[in-house]
């Protein structure tokens, strides 16, 4: 850029200055390269009146032409990149000759600015490419560094239990510990969701899928040990298409369900409800307890909240994965009290045409 | 008596014997190989059965292991993935993996899968261009079809689908796969007319069409054909 406004300022007899602009589009008055032209704020407003209207301005152009100084805006695909401002003698002239050069330069100018900045841009998505990739490899050696030893536990817990005699006494420990390392497989898949949700590397994979099989695989593995009768799911008979990543849509109702027996009655009902209306699919997951309070009722969906009166463990990221993996699947989450008892958490899909022409 | 030699292909020493309390317990023969390439040796030498293939292995992906598996033998491939997994899955069934199952496993899913991939090699299908299954009968070549002796009526599709179900018994098929093979298209928005032509049909051939025995859902994968 400083050679270049050098040239011109041999062409020209002139003193030039780039004025670039910063991500936002903004001119960068202090960083200006080549010569130091100081400008009035009048003159400020006219480069951005030029990076505005992507017309040049000031001496010999039809805008304000009785200003002493030239603005060039330097466009490059139909944006802006900077601003060249000449400072030509008060008694100069132009010829024809001199006005070709100086738009070459001008043109010249524009590409080598052009170039900066796609270098910028590939350099950065490299970047960003590889930081995402080994991001991905520490997350694939993390899951299978945690998830290995659970196999080995929760496979021979299982084998003891399945293969041998038991006294009374030891076949209650070991039961409990079968399901203390399933508690625990799913706290792991929680963490490692979320941190993939954190680093962005958990990208949608979507298919067509049947709601009611994401409803009764998210039951499937909800219920653990005594609460297999207390969930009661009501589905419509015919498929219900939508266009979801399944396993991120199963763990979100997988957490919601889980919530709602967590924090419903000891042994009461937990009802997931399946609806369509309009083109979308509602499924309602209603639990009898007491509900929470209204001050608290949008937080539940944040990072870490737990209510106050929580009784049991718990991380409080269950149901902030479950926002968040509804909303990548381009649907809507929302928590309600039902009066006079319960309380109910909704998610809204958009459903897919259901019958087409074959 | 044996019920089969079963080669189970992973790198942690743990898991395999884990995988051999197991198979020991439900009357299998176990080898082993750590290694992709240990694996496909061991594969040509004993001759197993079914392969366990770990998805990850320190040599190659269990994918690639796959692919070489398929292009010397039909043998009974079950993958052991971790969650979260799917399109490797998919992807896997597409390339002639039989089922999957997924770590953590309980022993007796292991065992019910390995049963059912197991049933379909060694029972030829087809047996005197009949089928017939719990009731459910089906002549290829006349392409009659009963239900405890009462007739069906399956239009194009649904003999189409049941014809390809009952080749694949106890194996998964992806939707892909399905569409691929009755609707000759690779089309993805023809994807719920699998699902829809698959109500339809197990409306005909389930007992209860609410909590289907035949024709049971494999989530976010696919469909398999139970042998009852």
């Amino acid at each position: 850029m400083r050679v270049g406004t050098e040239q011109i300022n041999l062409l020209c007899r002139s003193n030039s200055s780039v004025i670039m602009l910063n991500d936002a589009g903004e001119p960068f008055f202090d960083g200006a390269l080549g010569d130091q032209i100081s400008l009035a704020d009048e003159q400020k407003g006219l480069v951005h009146w030029v990076i505005a209207n992507k017309k040049s301005a000031g001496r010999f152009s039809d805008t304000l032409p009785q200003q002493p100084l030239m603005y060039l805006p330097l466009i490059s695909s139909g944006i802006v990149r900077a601003v060249l401002v000449i400072k030509l003698a008060d008694n100069a002239r132009l010829d024809l000759a001199q006005r070709t050069l100086l738009e070459s330069f001008t043109a010249l100018m524009t590409l080598v600015l052009e170039k900066d900045e796609l270098l910028r841009i590939s350099r950065e998505a490299r970047m960003k490419e590889d930081t995402q990739k080994l991001q991905s490899a520490l997350l694939d050696n993390l899951s299978h560094e945690l998830k290995t030893p659970l196999t080995i536990i929760a496979g021979y817990l299982d084998a003891l239990l399945l293969y041998h005699e038991w006294p009374k006494d030891a076949l209650e420990l070991l039961e409990e510990s079968r399901l203390a390392s399933l508690r625990l497989t799913n706290s792991v898949d929680a963490v490692l969701d979320l941190t993939k949700l954190d680093t962005g590397n958990f990208k949608p994979n979507y298919a067509l899928c049947d709601v009611k099989d994401v409803v009764s695989e998210a039951v499937k593995q909800a219920v653990i040990g005594s609460n297999v009768n207390r969930v009661k799911v009501e589905c419509p008979q015919e498929p219900l298409a939508v266009q979801v990543d399944f396993y991120m849509l199963t763990q979100a109702l997988k957490n919601m369900i889980n919530n709602a027996l967590t924090h419903g009655p000891a042994q009461g009902d937990v009802d997931v409800k399946v609806n369509s209306l309009n083109q979308k699919v509602l499924i309602n997951i209603i639990d009898q307890g007491g509900g929470i309070p209204k001050d608290v009722l949008a937080k539940i969906f944040d990072k870490f909240y737990r209510g106050s009166q929580t009784k049991k463990g718990g991380l409080g990221l269950g149901l902030s994965i479950s926002k968040r993996f509804i909303e990548l699947n381009n649907g809507t989450v929302e928590a309600a009290n039902l009066s006079p008892q319960g309380f109910m958490m909704s998610v809204v899909l958009p459903v897919i045409d259901k019958e087409e022409k074959l | 008596m044996s019920k089969g030699l079963v080669l189970v292909i992973d790198d942690e020493p743990q898991i395999q014997k884990l995988f051999r309390v197991i198979l020991t317990h439900a009357g299998y023969d176990m080898i082993s190989a750590g290694t992709g390439k240990e694996g496909l040796s061991e594969l040509v030498y004993k001759k197993p059965n079914a392969v366990l293939l770990d998805m990850g292995l320190p040599d190659m992906e269990g994918s690639e292991v796959l692919l070489r598996i398929r292009e010397i033998s039909d043998v009974a491939v079950i993958m052991v993935s971790v969650r979260g997994q799917e399109e490797v899955k998919v992807q896997c069934l597409e390339n002639g993996a039989d089922d999957y199952v997924t770590k953590p496993f309980s022993a007796v899913e292991l065992t019910a899968r390995l049963q059912a991939v197991l049933r379909r090699k060694t029972t030829p299908g087809i047996v005197d261009e009949v089928f017939e299954n719990a009731g459910l009968r089906l002549e290829f070549n006349t392409r009659a079809a009963t239900l405890h002796g009462q007739p069906l009526k399956l239009t194009a599709i649904e003999y189409g689908l049941l014809t390809l179900f009952i080749k694949n018994a106890g194996r998964v098929l992806t939707m892909r796969q399905i569409l691929r093979d009755v609707w000759a298209t690779d089309n993805d928005e023809k994807l719920n007319s699998v699902r829809v032509y698959l109500n339809h049909l197990r409306q005909k051939i389930e007992a209860d069409p609410a909590q289907p025995k035949r024709i049971v859902n494999e989530p976010g994968i696919g469909y398999r054909f139970n042998l009852l």
